[in-house]
């Protein structure tokens, strides 16, 4: 398949807890586009946007919800091929950040998460994946078919910018 | 001979524009990917010689999956396994990758 990168420029997290349906607008969700599909994340960077001091406890992480009739992206965001000569895909994946209901952050002690925090004041982080050790995202059900970049319920959370980098398969 | 730590993955935190205390430094760390779930975890030191390895894959794997490894009805699935029964369409996910039985034959 083709890489991938999915975009969200200047949104603002919102603190929120685990098993609670995210708000629109504060989360970027990446949702495999069947039940069959396998989507491997190789890159998260965050960038801040805020003018004062402002952590924000940003989880990589599965959903134990999954989000339901995920809103079409619309611009700034986006999301599209790295390669411009990639072929339309026959189930594309499901890059979202609004939803009739958000997904929702697991609780599971079992689940993965990667800690994504930072101060959105000026701060930056980039995690980059080796070759054969991505983030995996498998189907499109609970929990491994949906993971989100959201705000743990905790801190200020200030305006970031953050970009995903995947390939489907 | 091959290191483990060819699967290291790399997480940069750089606060060196926030001009703040507490909050200005670089920080550089190294994450693994767990062979069984397909997880992220940053890479701590208590990783390294413990049972967080499985000696099927050569690679690491998370601690709750280190924890269901130990269980005595564990079959080895690795995340490849898993993705290709649930690819093919002969199996689906139920839950937590980590837990005991996590997919369910069709």
């Amino acid at each position: 398949m083709a890489k991938r990168i999915f975009q969200a420029p200047n949104f603002t997290p919102a603190a929120t807890n685990d098993t609670t349906a995210l708000t629109n607008a504060t989360y970027m969700a990446l949702q495999g586009g069947s039940a069959t599909q396998l989507l491997m994340v190789l890159e998260i960077m965050v960038t801040g946007n805020a003018g004062a001091s402002a952590p924000t406890v940003l989880q990589w992480a599965r959903s134990s919800n999954v989000g339901t009739t995920p809103t079409a992206l619309a611009a700034p965001n986006s999301d599209g091929p790295a390669h411009p000569s990639t072929a339309a895909l026959a189930a594309p994946p499901i890059p979202f950040v609004a939803a009739a209901a958000g997904p929702q952050r697991s609780a599971a002690t079992t689940d993965a998460r990667l800690d994504m925090g930072l101060n959105a004041f000026g701060g930056v982080k980039r995690w980059v994946a080796a070759p054969g050790a991505e983030w995996f995202i498998l189907g499109n059900a609970a929990s491994a078919g949906c993971s989100t970049l959201s705000s743990y319920n905790a801190g200020t959370p200030g305006a970031i910018n953050a970009h995903i980098e995947y390939e489907p398969y | 001979m091959t290191s483990k730590s060819r699967y290291e993955g790399y997480l940069l935190t750089d606060h060196r524009a926030t001009q703040l205390p507490g909050y200005s430094g670089i920080e550089e760390s190294a994450t693994i990917s767990c062979s069984h779930c397909g997880g992220v975890y940053v890479k701590r030191k208590e990783f390294d010689g413990s049972r967080c390895y499985c000696s099927k894959c050569d690679r690491y794997v998370c601690l709750p999956c280190a924890r269901v490894m130990t269980h005595p009805d564990y079959i080895h699935r690795s995340f490849a396994e898993i993705a290709d029964l649930v690819r093919s369409g002969k199996a689906k996910v139920n839950g937590s990758l980590s837990s005991q039985t996590p997919i369910i034959l069709l």
